[in-house]
Order: structure tokens, then C-alpha cells, then sequence
């Protein structure tokens, strides 16, 4: 784990001299954009004015090829960036990273935290690793489902943020769904019927923790698994990862592992804009922040510590 | 006519899920028991496998191993009340506990694969023991609810259905083992 005053450190003295190469990169095709683009436009601009038939012809053209370079810039741009400085970062952590792949689609769906049915699925930027004796798998994804009628269609954002998979460190059989309490909290014991009539889930387990309770709603196909996997110590995590994000984190525990939903409603991991220098230790903090995160899962949950059958 | 029959409905309706709803939460808790006495089952088997790896290292601990086994043998026997059986449950964890904590002593047992196998599987069930106690209180708090709460408390006093006790831990379990108090006894 780096603490963000030593990545601060590490960033000034390694990182900054990696980037150069990229924001070389940047200036020389914005200098070089600028310069034809810009000039052709200009010239064939000056030449209508002068009353020249071509002129315009001429200032098309070089608009028109500015805006294909541009595009073409900004997709190499964006790739050597993400391999060049968000790999970077990631490598840090000692963890592996692939800007084109993602946690896919089957595992999102054996998670079980989100059932309602989607046809929209995106992600990149996974990071896989190990945290000391535990291994790790996140990735961002987005999954919406589309609706139409006709005439209106409408997009609903089922999921958006990192879905985080680890190992589990302890052995059990069943699935135990952790999942933000909103209908008790917004309806009362009204809301504790209509969690306990959810037939989509398996049977509801009630925690002895008022405050684990008032958060979140458990479902399990075992009520002594899910208390097993859930130790009163567990609760308490859970609840400090939920203050530490203060987002809705869903959990599940399914075929020995523990896949964690934390929302976060933006695109991640992405470059800053081509105008700016990537020189920009504010961007930078951000992946490592987000990371950093992921990292710290393991530890907020003991996921190391293994006292327990399971290696 | 029919707002009279349609009453009627309902109420025979309600009655019929309020009593079942009462012989669920009782059989939820008979079950939750039932589960409570497997993971025991689990945990004694344990004991000998344990008792057997253990001696060979430790020496200066016979006096311990004859006492577990004597509880043991105790435990598994099948006339016991429950409060019988909740009192040799604590003497045994207790046992254990200070077991585990002499074996800080004895290097070479702390290295024993098998021993660490064994000890694993002992936290193993220690937590689903923990697990099952868990759920058989909250399933004696859902029975209980049903018992006190209206209208299925008329059913209960018909039926005699009694409010039932949640599982206490002992005082000794409560406190966490002092290593000094342990080496100095």
C-alpha cells in the first residue's frame, strides 16, 4: 500500500520523467495541428477573400482533415495514456492492468447484486493482482437497460462503478447478498414486509446489528452460512467501508469469493483533456486514490487473514 | 350478501396465516437448534484428532487432555438436558481456549502442518458454532415476536405456545482469555 504523502514523493521522483515521452507526444501533435491545420484553414480563407474560387474549396479541406487528425490524436492520445500513465500507477501497487479489458458480463451476472435485466453492458480498465494472500479482479462497468416504445426510449442506468472480485477466506456452499437497505429505511416495518416478500432474492436474514440492519438488507440461502460468513467483526467492516466510500457498496458472497459493487457515477481512470499537460498530479492522485480503495478492501474486510480451512 | 362473505373470507384467511405463520417461527427455532447441535457434533469430533496431535508435543499438559476427554465423552452422550449440555459446552470452550493459548509454548507443535490444520478447522467451527447460536436467537426473536405481538398472540395462549429464552453467553466466554491470568494460574 503507498499512503498518499509517499505516492506524492514517488510521483515527483518516478512517474514524472516516465510521462515525458507522452506529453512530448501531446505538444508536438498539437503544435503540428495548429500548424497545417490551422494554416491551410487560414490560408484558404484569406484566398476566398481575395476572391480566389479554390479558396474555400481549400479551407474545407484542411478543416475537415484538422478534424480527422484530431480524432486520430485523441485516440492514440488516450490509449498511450491509459498504458503509459494510469498503467504506471497501477504497477505501483505492484497490480496488473489492461485498459481494454473488464470484469465481463457472465461474472457480473453470477455477482447476483444487480438482477434487473440490462442490454446495454460496458467496462475497461481491469486491474488484477494479489494483496498479499488474496487475489483481486476490478474493473469498471456499466450496464443500462433500453426500453422503446416507438416513440420514446428510455435508458435506465442499472449499475454504474467498480465491481470489485476477491477471494473469499472462508469456505461456505450458499450465496449471502449484502445490499443497501433503502425500502426499510424509507417505509419503515412496511418496507422490512416488502424485503422479507422479494421472491426474487433468496430468504432474508436478520442481523442482530441495528446498525448493520439500518444500512443494509442481508439475503441468504443459509441463515447459519450467512451469519457464518457475516461475523459480527465482518458487520463491522462492512459498515466502515460504507462510511469510508459513503456510497450504497452492495455485497455478495457466491462460490468462494466476494464481489463488492461500489458506485461511482463518472467514467473512470480516463486522461484529462488533450489541451492540458499531463502533468497533473491532481489527475494522477485520483487513479491512485481509486486504487488505493480497491487495495484497501482487503484489509477493511481481513480478507488475509486465513485462520480458517480455506488457504 | 357478498361484503359479509368476503369479510368472512378474509378473516378466515388471516386466521389461517397468523397460525401458520406462529408454527413456522416455531419450527424455524426447533431447526435453528437442531443446527446448533450439529456444529457441536462437528466440534467434538474435532477434539480427538486435536488431543492426539497435541500430546505428542506437549508433555507438561496430560492433566488437560484427561479432563477434555473426560468432558467429551460426557457431551456425546445422548441423555443430557439441554442445560446440562450448555453447561459442559462452556467448560469445554474454556478448556480449549486456554489449550490454544499454551500452545504458544510449544514451538515445534505451533509448526505442525497437521496441528495447524487442525487448529484451523477448530476456528472453522468455533465461527459456525457462533453462526448457529446467532440464528437460533434471531429465529427465538421472530418466534417470540409472534407469541407477544397481536393478533397472533390469541393463537399462542390457545396453543400454549410459551416464549422461549435466547442463548446467553456464559459470563467466562464473555471475558477475553488474559494470556498472563492463564500462565499465572
Amino acid at each position: 500500500m503507498i499512503s498518499p504523502d509517499s505516492f506524492r514523493a514517488f510521483y515527483e521522483s518516478t512517474l514524472r520523467s516516465k510521462f515525458e515521452p507522452l506529453e512530448q507526444f501531446r505538444r508536438d501533435r498539437w503544435d503540428k495541428l495548429w500548424k497545417y491545420g490551422g494554416g491551410a484553414a487560414a490560408a484558404g480563407i484569406i484566398l476566398t477573400l481575395a476572391g480566389v474560387d479554390s479558396g474555400l474549396l481549400i479551407s474545407v479541406v484542411a478543416i475537415a482533415g484538422s478534424v480527422y487528425f484530431y480524432r486520430q490524436f485523441q485516440q492514440e492520445f488516450r490509449d498511450r495514456y491509459k498504458r503509459e500513465v494510469v498503467g504506471a500507477v497501477v504497477n505501483a501497487f505492484g497490480l496488473d492492468y489492461d485498459p481494454h479489458r473488464r470484469i465481463e458480463r457472465p461474472e457480473y451476472e453470477r455477482s447476483k447484486l444487480f438482477l434487473d435485466s440490462i442490454n446495454r453492458y460496458y467496462g475497461d480498465d481491469l486491474v488484477t493482482g494479489k494483496v498479499d494472500k488474496t487475489a483481486i479482479r476490478f474493473s469498471e462497468v456499466f450496464t443500462q437497460h433500453v426500453s422503446s416504445n416507438g416513440k420514446n426510449t428510455t435508458v435506465r442506468t442499472i449499475f454504474r462503478g467498480i465491481l470489485f472480485v476477491a477471494d473469499f477466506n472462508k469456505k461456505f456452499v450458499g450465496e449471502t447478498i449484502v445490499l443497501p437497505d433503502r425500502s426499510e429505511k424509507a417505509f419503515g416495518s412496511l418496507g422490512a414486509f416488502f424485503q422479507k416478500m422479494n421472491f426474487a432474492r433468496p430468504q432474508l436474514v436478520k442481523m442482530e446489528d441495528p446498525e448493520f440492519e439500518k444500512h443494509f438488507v442481508v439475503y441468504g440461502t443459509d441463515q447459519v452460512e450467512a451469519r457464518y460468513i457475516l461475523s459480527t467483526a465482518l458487520m463491522q467492516r462492512i459498515l466502515t467501508l460504507r462510511n469510508k466510500v459513503n456510497t450504497g457498496v452492495s455485497l455478495s458472497f457466491i462460490d468462494s469469493h466476494v464481489y463488492i459493487g461500489l458506485p461511482i457515477n463518472r467514467n473512470l481512470f480516463e486522461p484529462s483533456s488533450l489541451w492540458e499537460s499531463i502533468d497533473n498530479f491532481k489527475q494522477i492522485e485520483e487513479y491512485h486514490y481509486l486504487v488505493s480503495l480497491c487495495m484497501t478492501i482487503v484489509e477493511l474486510l481481513d480478507l488475509n487473514t486465513r485462520i480458517w480451512t480455506k488457504e | 350478501m357478498y361484503i359479509i362473505i368476503g369479510s368472512i373470507v378474509i378473516l378466515v384467511l388471516g386466521v389461517i396465516l397468523t397460525y401458520n405463520n406462529l408454527v413456522g417461527a416455531r419450527n424455524a427455532v426447533e431447526n435453528a437448534f437442531g443446527t446448533i447441535d450439529v456444529m457441536l457434533k462437528k466440534r467434538y469430533d474435532l477434539i480427538p484428532n486435536l488431543v492426539e496431535v497435541a500430546k505428542t508435543y506437549m508433555k507438561h499438559e496430560q492433566s488437560i487432555f484427561t479432563q477434555l476427554a473426560e468432558l467429551r465423552s460426557r457431551a456425546v452422550s445422548p441423555s443430557l438436558t439441554s442445560d446440562e449440555k450448555v453447561h459442559l459446552e462452556n467448560q469445554i470452550s474454556g478448556i480449549m481456549k486456554n489449550l490454544m493459548v499454551s500452545v504458544e509454548n510449544y514451538p515445534d507443535l505451533k509448526a505442525s502442518e497437521q496441528f495447524t490444520l487442525l487448529q484451523r478447522s477448530w476456528n472453522e467451527t468455533e465461527e459456525q458454532i457462533s453462526a448457529a447460536r446467532r440464528a437460533f436467537n434471531a429465529a427465538v426473536t421472530q418466534y417470540n415476536n409472534a407469541v407477544e405481538k397481536f393478533p397472533s398472540n390469541l393463537f399462542a395462549n390457545i396453543f400454549g405456545y410459551k416464549r422461549k429464552e435466547v442463548f446467553v453467553i456464559a459470563e467466562v466466554e464473555r471475558q477475553n482469555v488474559s494470556a498472563k491470568a492463564l500462565f499465572n494460574s
